[in-house]
Protein backbone atom coordinates (compact mmCIF):
# COMPACT_ATOMS: atom_id res chain seq x y z
CA UNK A 1 0.00 0.00 0.00
CA UNK A 2 3.14 2.74 0.87
CA UNK A 3 4.21 1.43 -2.53
CA UNK A 4 1.32 1.84 -4.56
CA UNK A 5 1.31 5.63 -2.85
CA UNK A 6 4.81 6.17 -3.10
CA UNK A 7 4.02 5.26 -7.27
CA UNK A 8 0.41 7.49 -7.43
CA UNK A 9 3.01 10.14 -5.58
CA UNK A 10 5.32 10.32 -8.42
CA UNK A 11 3.37 9.83 -11.33
CA UNK A 12 0.92 13.15 -9.89
CA UNK A 13 4.09 15.05 -9.35
CA UNK A 14 5.22 15.12 -13.16
CA UNK A 15 2.29 14.15 -15.42
CA UNK A 16 2.41 17.24 -16.94
CA UNK A 17 6.01 17.20 -17.54
CA UNK A 18 6.21 13.46 -18.99
CA UNK A 19 3.41 14.80 -21.55
CA UNK A 20 4.96 17.21 -22.71
CA UNK A 21 8.21 15.46 -23.48
CA UNK A 22 7.41 15.88 -27.34
CA UNK A 23 9.65 14.15 -29.80
CA UNK A 24 8.65 15.57 -33.95
CA UNK A 25 9.58 13.13 -36.77
CA UNK A 26 8.56 9.10 -37.75
CA UNK A 27 8.17 6.39 -35.36
CA UNK A 28 10.95 4.18 -35.76
CA UNK A 29 10.90 0.49 -34.79
CA UNK A 30 14.17 -1.68 -35.32
CA UNK A 31 13.88 -4.80 -37.03
CA UNK A 32 17.09 -5.72 -35.82
CA UNK A 33 19.53 -5.69 -33.14
CA UNK A 34 20.63 -2.61 -31.07
CA UNK A 35 23.90 -2.12 -29.83
CA UNK A 36 25.98 0.30 -28.73
CA UNK A 37 28.97 1.53 -30.00
CA UNK A 38 29.40 4.87 -28.52
CA UNK A 39 32.34 6.19 -26.89
CA UNK A 40 31.10 9.38 -25.72
CA UNK A 41 29.38 9.42 -22.09
CA UNK A 42 26.07 10.67 -21.07
CA UNK A 43 25.96 13.51 -18.99
CA UNK A 44 24.47 12.03 -15.43
CA UNK A 45 21.72 14.70 -14.85
CA UNK A 46 20.20 17.76 -16.99
CA UNK A 47 18.13 20.52 -16.47
CA UNK A 48 14.33 20.76 -17.57
CA UNK A 49 13.11 24.60 -18.21
CA UNK A 50 9.86 26.38 -17.76
CA UNK A 51 9.68 29.23 -20.67
CA UNK A 52 8.60 32.87 -19.09
CA UNK A 53 7.47 35.55 -21.07
CA UNK A 54 10.48 37.61 -22.03
CA UNK A 55 10.41 41.76 -21.84
CA UNK A 56 12.77 43.36 -24.10
CA UNK A 57 13.90 46.53 -22.31
CA UNK A 58 12.56 49.70 -23.73
CA UNK A 59 15.79 50.59 -23.14
CA UNK A 60 16.90 48.02 -25.94
CA UNK A 61 14.02 48.32 -28.46
CA UNK A 62 14.49 52.13 -28.69
CA UNK A 63 18.00 51.54 -29.40
CA UNK A 64 17.55 48.79 -31.84
CA UNK A 65 15.21 51.26 -33.34
CA UNK A 66 17.68 53.95 -33.50
CA UNK A 67 20.12 51.79 -35.44
CA UNK A 68 17.39 50.30 -37.88
CA UNK A 69 15.99 53.62 -38.62
CA UNK A 70 12.32 52.99 -37.56
CA UNK A 71 9.96 55.39 -35.19
CA UNK A 72 8.29 54.03 -32.39
CA UNK A 73 5.20 55.84 -33.77
CA UNK A 74 5.06 53.94 -37.23
CA UNK A 75 4.23 50.55 -35.39
CA UNK A 76 1.82 48.38 -35.75
CA UNK A 77 0.62 45.60 -33.34
CA UNK A 78 -1.20 42.41 -34.45
CA UNK A 79 -4.73 41.83 -33.36
CA UNK A 80 -3.89 39.02 -30.83
CA UNK A 81 -1.20 42.05 -29.90
CA UNK A 82 1.53 39.33 -29.81
CA UNK A 83 3.57 40.78 -32.29
CA UNK A 84 4.53 44.59 -32.55
CA UNK A 85 5.51 45.50 -36.32
CA UNK A 86 7.51 48.26 -38.69
CA UNK A 87 7.29 47.60 -42.21
CA UNK A 88 9.54 50.01 -45.13
CA UNK A 89 8.71 49.53 -48.36
CA UNK A 90 10.58 51.25 -52.11
CA UNK A 91 8.88 53.88 -54.22
CA UNK A 92 7.76 50.80 -56.19
CA UNK A 93 6.15 49.06 -53.55
CA UNK A 94 8.42 46.33 -52.85
CA UNK A 95 8.99 45.67 -48.72
CA UNK A 96 12.63 46.14 -48.09
CA UNK A 97 12.89 46.44 -44.77
CA UNK A 98 10.21 44.61 -42.13
CA UNK A 99 10.71 44.21 -38.25
CA UNK A 100 8.99 42.19 -36.00
CA UNK A 101 9.41 41.67 -32.37
CA UNK A 102 7.20 39.20 -30.30
CA UNK A 103 8.36 39.87 -27.00
CA UNK A 104 6.51 37.04 -25.08
CA UNK A 105 8.16 34.52 -27.38
CA UNK A 106 11.97 36.77 -27.47
CA UNK A 107 11.66 36.55 -30.77
CA UNK A 108 12.68 39.08 -33.23
CA UNK A 109 12.82 38.85 -36.87
CA UNK A 110 13.95 41.94 -39.32
CA UNK A 111 15.66 42.25 -42.96
CA UNK A 112 16.57 45.09 -44.87
CA UNK A 113 17.52 44.30 -48.54
CA UNK A 114 18.54 47.75 -49.73
CA UNK A 115 21.95 47.29 -47.58
CA UNK A 116 23.22 44.84 -49.81
CA UNK A 117 21.50 45.78 -53.27
CA UNK A 118 23.52 44.67 -56.61
CA UNK A 119 23.40 47.94 -58.11
CA UNK A 120 26.45 48.90 -60.10
CA UNK A 121 26.09 52.77 -59.57
CA UNK A 122 26.01 52.57 -55.85
CA UNK A 123 28.36 49.14 -54.98
CA UNK A 124 28.29 47.73 -52.08
CA UNK A 125 31.13 48.35 -49.65
CA UNK A 126 32.51 47.32 -46.40
CA UNK A 127 31.13 44.25 -45.91
CA UNK A 128 32.23 42.60 -42.37
CA UNK A 129 34.64 39.62 -42.68
CA UNK A 130 33.30 36.47 -40.39
CA UNK A 131 35.72 37.60 -37.41
CA UNK A 132 34.25 41.00 -37.38
CA UNK A 133 30.48 38.99 -38.34
CA UNK A 134 31.35 37.19 -34.95
CA UNK A 135 31.81 40.55 -32.91
CA UNK A 136 29.14 42.45 -34.11
CA UNK A 137 26.72 39.19 -33.40
CA UNK A 138 28.02 39.43 -29.76
CA UNK A 139 27.40 42.69 -29.53
CA UNK A 140 23.72 43.04 -30.76
CA UNK A 141 22.88 39.87 -28.63
CA UNK A 142 24.15 41.81 -25.71
CA UNK A 143 22.05 44.87 -26.54
CA UNK A 144 18.86 42.92 -27.16
CA UNK A 145 19.04 40.88 -23.67
CA UNK A 146 20.61 37.78 -24.84
CA UNK A 147 23.58 36.20 -22.68
CA UNK A 148 26.36 35.38 -25.01
CA UNK A 149 27.96 32.74 -22.32
CA UNK A 150 24.76 30.40 -23.80
CA UNK A 151 26.47 31.12 -27.36
CA UNK A 152 27.66 27.97 -28.93
CA UNK A 153 30.44 29.22 -31.22
CA UNK A 154 31.65 26.29 -33.11
CA UNK A 155 30.04 24.67 -35.37
CA UNK A 156 28.19 27.33 -36.53
CA UNK A 157 26.73 27.87 -39.95
CA UNK A 158 28.24 30.84 -42.33
CA UNK A 159 26.24 32.14 -45.31
CA UNK A 160 27.77 34.82 -48.08
CA UNK A 161 25.38 36.78 -50.61
CA UNK A 162 28.10 36.56 -53.81
CA UNK A 163 27.51 37.86 -57.35
CA UNK A 164 28.88 37.26 -60.02
CA UNK A 165 28.20 39.55 -63.18
CA UNK A 166 29.18 39.00 -66.73
CA UNK A 167 29.05 41.67 -69.62
CA UNK A 168 26.89 39.44 -71.38
CA UNK A 169 25.17 36.16 -71.05
CA UNK A 170 27.89 33.47 -70.83
CA UNK A 171 26.34 31.54 -73.55
CA UNK A 172 27.14 34.97 -76.15
CA UNK A 173 30.45 34.72 -74.91
CA UNK A 174 30.29 36.73 -72.10
CA UNK A 175 33.38 37.39 -69.68
CA UNK A 176 33.22 37.96 -65.69
CA UNK A 177 33.40 41.64 -64.89
CA UNK A 178 32.88 41.88 -61.46
CA UNK A 179 32.54 39.44 -58.23
CA UNK A 180 31.87 40.82 -54.99
CA UNK A 181 29.97 40.13 -51.59
CA UNK A 182 26.82 41.92 -50.89
CA UNK A 183 26.17 40.49 -47.52
CA UNK A 184 27.87 38.18 -44.79
CA UNK A 185 26.59 36.13 -41.81
CA UNK A 186 26.36 34.05 -39.33
CA UNK A 187 24.14 31.65 -37.79
CA UNK A 188 24.64 30.73 -33.84
CA UNK A 189 22.90 28.25 -31.86
CA UNK A 190 22.08 28.81 -28.28
CA UNK A 191 23.14 26.19 -25.34
CA UNK A 192 22.07 25.97 -21.80
CA UNK A 193 24.92 24.07 -19.56
CA UNK A 194 26.83 23.21 -22.58
CA UNK A 195 23.62 21.44 -24.31
CA UNK A 196 22.96 23.21 -27.64
CA UNK A 197 19.10 23.56 -29.47
CA UNK A 198 18.08 21.24 -31.93
CA UNK A 199 18.68 23.28 -35.39
CA UNK A 200 21.14 25.76 -36.15
CA UNK A 201 19.70 28.84 -34.83
CA UNK A 202 15.97 28.60 -35.60
CA UNK A 203 14.80 27.23 -32.39
CA UNK A 204 17.39 28.90 -30.20
CA UNK A 205 19.96 30.95 -31.28
CA UNK A 206 20.23 33.95 -33.23
CA UNK A 207 21.18 34.58 -37.18
CA UNK A 208 22.29 37.87 -38.02
CA UNK A 209 23.83 39.19 -41.28
CA UNK A 210 25.33 42.40 -42.38
CA UNK A 211 25.71 44.35 -46.19
CA UNK A 212 27.37 47.53 -46.75
CA UNK A 213 29.15 49.47 -43.97
CA UNK A 214 28.03 46.83 -41.56
CA UNK A 215 24.58 47.82 -41.67
CA UNK A 216 22.24 44.86 -40.93
CA UNK A 217 20.98 43.42 -43.33
CA UNK A 218 19.27 40.23 -41.32
CA UNK A 219 18.04 39.50 -37.70
CA UNK A 220 16.44 36.08 -36.63
CA UNK A 221 16.89 36.25 -32.77
CA UNK A 222 14.98 33.46 -31.03
CA UNK A 223 15.97 33.69 -27.53
CA UNK A 224 13.13 32.78 -25.25
CA UNK A 225 13.34 33.38 -21.50
CA UNK A 226 14.07 30.14 -19.63
CA UNK A 227 13.77 29.75 -15.93
CA UNK A 228 14.97 26.15 -14.69
CA UNK A 229 12.20 24.04 -13.21
CA UNK A 230 14.06 20.32 -12.37
CA UNK A 231 16.86 18.74 -12.69
CA UNK A 232 16.18 14.74 -13.67
CA UNK A 233 18.69 11.88 -13.77
CA UNK A 234 19.12 10.82 -17.20
CA UNK A 235 18.17 7.55 -18.61
CA UNK A 236 21.16 4.44 -18.18
CA UNK A 237 22.64 3.20 -21.97
CA UNK A 238 20.30 0.17 -21.63
CA UNK A 239 17.73 1.92 -20.61
CA UNK A 240 17.85 4.23 -23.77
CA UNK A 241 18.86 0.83 -26.00
CA UNK A 242 15.49 -0.37 -24.82
CA UNK A 243 13.28 2.68 -25.41
CA UNK A 244 14.45 2.28 -29.20
CA UNK A 245 14.05 -1.26 -29.46
CA UNK A 246 10.51 -0.88 -27.91
CA UNK A 247 9.64 1.57 -30.64
CA UNK A 248 9.39 4.75 -28.65
CA UNK A 249 12.40 6.93 -30.79
CA UNK A 250 11.59 8.92 -33.96
CA UNK A 251 13.54 9.54 -37.28
CA UNK A 252 13.27 13.55 -37.38
CA UNK A 253 13.70 13.89 -40.96
CA UNK A 254 12.11 11.02 -42.60
CA UNK A 255 11.90 12.98 -45.93
CA UNK A 256 15.85 12.49 -46.58
CA UNK A 257 16.10 9.21 -44.82
CA UNK A 258 15.95 6.20 -46.91
CA UNK A 259 13.40 4.49 -44.43
CA UNK A 260 12.71 1.42 -46.43
CA UNK A 261 15.85 0.28 -46.37
CA UNK A 262 16.08 0.09 -42.36
CA UNK A 263 13.85 -2.80 -42.73
CA UNK A 264 17.05 -4.88 -44.77
CA UNK A 265 19.30 -3.98 -42.07
CA UNK A 266 20.91 -6.65 -39.86
CA UNK A 267 22.12 -4.72 -37.00
CA UNK A 268 21.92 -0.95 -36.01
CA UNK A 269 25.00 0.45 -34.42
CA UNK A 270 24.24 3.20 -31.91
CA UNK A 271 27.53 5.47 -32.80
CA UNK A 272 27.34 8.84 -30.91
CA UNK A 273 24.47 10.27 -28.36
CA UNK A 274 24.74 13.60 -28.24
CA UNK A 275 21.84 15.37 -25.85
CA UNK A 276 19.56 18.29 -27.59
CA UNK A 277 16.99 20.69 -25.58
CA UNK A 278 14.11 20.95 -28.10
CA UNK A 279 12.90 24.48 -29.37
CA UNK A 280 9.47 25.16 -31.24
CA UNK A 281 10.29 27.37 -34.43
CA UNK A 282 10.71 30.92 -33.94
CA UNK A 283 7.34 32.05 -32.17
CA UNK A 284 5.73 29.65 -31.37
CA UNK A 285 4.30 28.66 -28.16
CA UNK A 286 6.30 26.49 -26.08
CA UNK A 287 5.68 25.86 -22.07
CA UNK A 288 9.04 23.97 -21.54
CA UNK A 289 12.43 23.60 -22.76
CA UNK A 290 13.23 20.02 -22.18
CA UNK A 291 16.58 17.62 -23.70
CA UNK A 292 16.48 14.91 -25.35
CA UNK A 293 18.74 12.59 -27.18
CA UNK A 294 19.68 12.89 -30.73
CA UNK A 295 21.11 9.48 -31.70
CA UNK A 296 23.87 8.63 -34.76
CA UNK A 297 23.02 5.29 -35.97
CA UNK A 298 24.85 3.22 -38.51
CA UNK A 299 22.76 0.01 -39.95
CA UNK A 300 24.49 -2.86 -41.40
CA UNK A 301 22.48 -3.13 -44.52
CA UNK A 302 24.08 -6.31 -46.56
CA UNK A 303 27.92 -5.00 -47.38
CA UNK A 304 26.76 -1.16 -46.91
CA UNK A 305 26.75 0.85 -44.01
CA UNK A 306 23.99 3.87 -43.95
CA UNK A 307 24.31 6.48 -41.06
CA UNK A 308 20.98 8.25 -39.85
CA UNK A 309 19.65 9.90 -37.19
CA UNK A 310 16.99 9.42 -34.66
CA UNK A 311 15.54 11.39 -31.79
CA UNK A 312 15.04 9.92 -28.21
CA UNK A 313 13.83 10.52 -25.21
CA UNK A 314 16.90 10.77 -22.45
CA UNK A 315 15.83 12.26 -19.03
CA UNK A 316 14.32 9.62 -15.88
CA UNK A 317 11.67 11.74 -15.43
CA UNK A 318 10.43 9.78 -11.72
CA UNK A 319 13.92 11.02 -10.89
CA UNK A 320 14.70 14.29 -9.70
CA UNK A 321 18.73 14.99 -9.63
CA UNK A 322 19.71 16.92 -6.78
CA UNK B 1 15.00 23.44 -73.41
CA UNK B 2 14.18 27.31 -72.47
CA UNK B 3 12.13 28.57 -69.75
CA UNK B 4 10.24 32.14 -70.44
CA UNK B 5 8.36 33.52 -73.34
CA UNK B 6 8.11 36.59 -75.42
CA UNK B 7 4.07 37.52 -74.39
CA UNK B 8 5.30 40.26 -71.78
CA UNK B 9 3.23 40.30 -68.82
CA UNK B 10 1.45 37.04 -69.28
CA UNK B 11 4.28 34.96 -70.09
CA UNK B 12 6.81 33.14 -67.12
CA UNK B 13 8.77 35.77 -65.44
CA UNK B 14 10.09 33.81 -62.77
CA UNK B 15 11.16 29.33 -62.55
CA UNK B 16 12.20 28.19 -59.33
CA UNK B 17 13.56 23.85 -59.02
CA UNK B 18 13.68 23.12 -55.76
CA UNK B 19 16.07 20.24 -56.67
CA UNK B 20 19.85 18.46 -55.64
CA UNK B 21 22.48 20.66 -57.73
CA UNK B 22 19.87 21.65 -60.70
CA UNK B 23 21.76 25.26 -60.94
CA UNK B 24 24.85 23.41 -60.18
CA UNK B 25 27.89 25.88 -61.52
CA UNK B 26 30.32 23.13 -63.51
CA UNK B 27 27.22 22.24 -65.62
CA UNK B 28 25.53 25.97 -65.74
CA UNK B 29 29.48 26.98 -67.29
CA UNK B 30 29.29 23.42 -69.41
CA UNK B 31 25.64 24.97 -70.71
CA UNK B 32 26.72 28.80 -70.96
CA UNK B 33 29.77 27.19 -72.97
CA UNK B 34 27.29 25.14 -75.13
CA UNK B 35 24.73 27.76 -75.78
CA UNK B 36 22.11 25.92 -73.62
CA UNK B 37 21.53 28.16 -70.91
CA UNK B 38 18.00 27.48 -70.20
CA UNK B 39 17.18 31.32 -70.33
CA UNK B 40 16.01 32.86 -73.20
CA UNK B 41 15.68 36.87 -73.59
CA UNK B 42 12.36 36.70 -71.93
CA UNK B 43 12.57 35.03 -68.53
CA UNK B 44 13.58 37.03 -65.40
CA UNK B 45 15.11 34.76 -63.41
CA UNK B 46 16.41 31.30 -63.01
CA UNK B 47 16.41 29.82 -59.27
CA UNK B 48 17.04 26.75 -57.24
CA UNK B 49 20.22 25.06 -55.84
CA UNK B 50 23.47 25.10 -56.82
CA UNK B 51 24.50 22.09 -54.41
CA UNK B 52 22.90 18.98 -52.85
CA UNK B 53 19.39 20.24 -51.34
CA UNK B 54 17.29 18.93 -48.60
CA UNK B 55 13.99 18.31 -48.54
CA UNK B 56 13.05 20.85 -45.40
CA UNK B 57 10.00 20.97 -44.32
CA UNK B 58 9.19 24.91 -44.26
CA UNK B 59 10.73 25.77 -47.73
CA UNK B 60 7.54 26.36 -49.09
CA UNK B 61 5.96 28.04 -46.33
CA UNK B 62 8.43 30.48 -45.73
CA UNK B 63 9.19 31.47 -49.87
CA UNK B 64 5.75 31.42 -50.56
CA UNK B 65 5.01 33.92 -47.47
CA UNK B 66 7.91 36.04 -48.37
CA UNK B 67 6.52 36.81 -52.06
CA UNK B 68 3.08 37.56 -50.80
CA UNK B 69 4.30 39.91 -48.90
CA UNK B 70 5.85 41.18 -51.64
CA UNK B 71 9.39 40.96 -50.67
CA UNK B 72 11.83 40.43 -53.81
CA UNK B 73 11.74 37.04 -55.51
CA UNK B 74 15.69 36.65 -55.14
CA UNK B 75 15.59 38.04 -51.47
CA UNK B 76 12.45 35.74 -50.65
CA UNK B 77 13.85 32.22 -52.29
CA UNK B 78 17.06 32.99 -50.19
CA UNK B 79 15.26 34.05 -47.01
CA UNK B 80 12.88 31.27 -47.20
CA UNK B 81 16.19 28.68 -47.73
CA UNK B 82 17.93 30.17 -44.86
CA UNK B 83 14.91 30.34 -42.65
CA UNK B 84 13.55 26.62 -43.00
CA UNK B 85 17.16 25.30 -42.73
CA UNK B 86 17.99 27.40 -39.62
CA UNK B 87 14.70 25.37 -38.27
CA UNK B 88 15.91 22.36 -39.37
CA UNK B 89 17.21 19.41 -36.61
CA UNK B 90 19.28 16.82 -37.82
CA UNK B 91 19.71 15.37 -41.14
CA UNK B 92 21.45 17.96 -42.90
CA UNK B 93 25.59 17.38 -43.35
CA UNK B 94 26.18 19.16 -46.61
CA UNK B 95 26.55 23.02 -47.65
CA UNK B 96 23.46 24.10 -49.37
CA UNK B 97 23.95 26.77 -51.85
CA UNK B 98 20.88 28.60 -53.05
CA UNK B 99 21.38 30.38 -56.57
CA UNK B 100 19.37 32.97 -58.51
CA UNK B 101 20.43 34.14 -61.90
CA UNK B 102 19.20 36.36 -65.26
CA UNK B 103 20.03 39.87 -65.79
CA UNK B 104 21.09 42.42 -63.24
CA UNK B 105 17.85 44.76 -63.45
CA UNK B 106 15.37 41.93 -62.96
CA UNK B 107 16.96 41.24 -58.93
CA UNK B 108 14.97 44.03 -57.77
CA UNK B 109 11.63 42.12 -59.35
CA UNK B 110 8.89 41.27 -56.27
CA UNK B 111 5.03 40.49 -57.69
CA UNK B 112 3.95 43.85 -57.61
CA UNK B 113 6.93 45.51 -58.89
CA UNK B 114 8.72 43.94 -62.00
CA UNK B 115 10.39 44.66 -65.18
CA UNK B 116 11.78 43.17 -68.37
CA UNK B 117 15.42 41.74 -68.49
CA UNK B 118 17.31 44.77 -70.36
CA UNK B 119 19.93 42.52 -72.24
CA UNK B 120 22.01 45.87 -71.63
CA UNK B 121 22.94 45.20 -67.94
CA UNK B 122 25.35 42.38 -66.67
CA UNK B 123 23.82 38.62 -66.32
CA UNK B 124 24.18 37.99 -63.41
CA UNK B 125 24.79 35.22 -60.69
CA UNK B 126 23.59 35.37 -56.96
CA UNK B 127 24.82 32.63 -54.69
CA UNK B 128 24.23 32.34 -51.21
CA UNK B 129 24.58 29.47 -48.54
CA UNK B 130 21.67 29.04 -46.56
CA UNK B 131 23.70 26.59 -44.42
CA UNK B 132 26.79 25.26 -44.01
CA UNK B 133 27.61 22.16 -41.39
Amino acid sequence: MIRLALCLFVCASFPSLADSLRLEGEAFKPSAKVVWAATNTIPPSLAVYRVVPRQFSNESISNFLKIVSFKPATMKVSPDKQTMSWQGNSENGTLVRSLDIMPSSGCINYFNTAVALDDPKHPVTGVPSYEEVETLAAHYLQLLGGDTNQISWKPQSRTELNSTSYNRKPSNGGQIISQSVLKRGIMLCRQIDGVRFNSPCGRGGIFIGFGSHAAISDLQLNWRNLQALHRFKTLSKESIIRQIKDGKSVIPDPENTDTSALSLAKKFRIISLVPRYWGEVGGAAQDDVYPFAEINIAADVGTNTMNFTINCQILLTDAVAP
Amino acid sequence: MEFGDSRGSRGLKWMTIQACNILRANNITSMANNSKLPIGDNLHLLLGAASLSYAVPNLGKYYGSNLVNNITVEQSWFNGGIHAFNDAHGGVTNTVIFRAMGQQNCFGDSFSANQPPDLNTAFTIHDQPVYTP
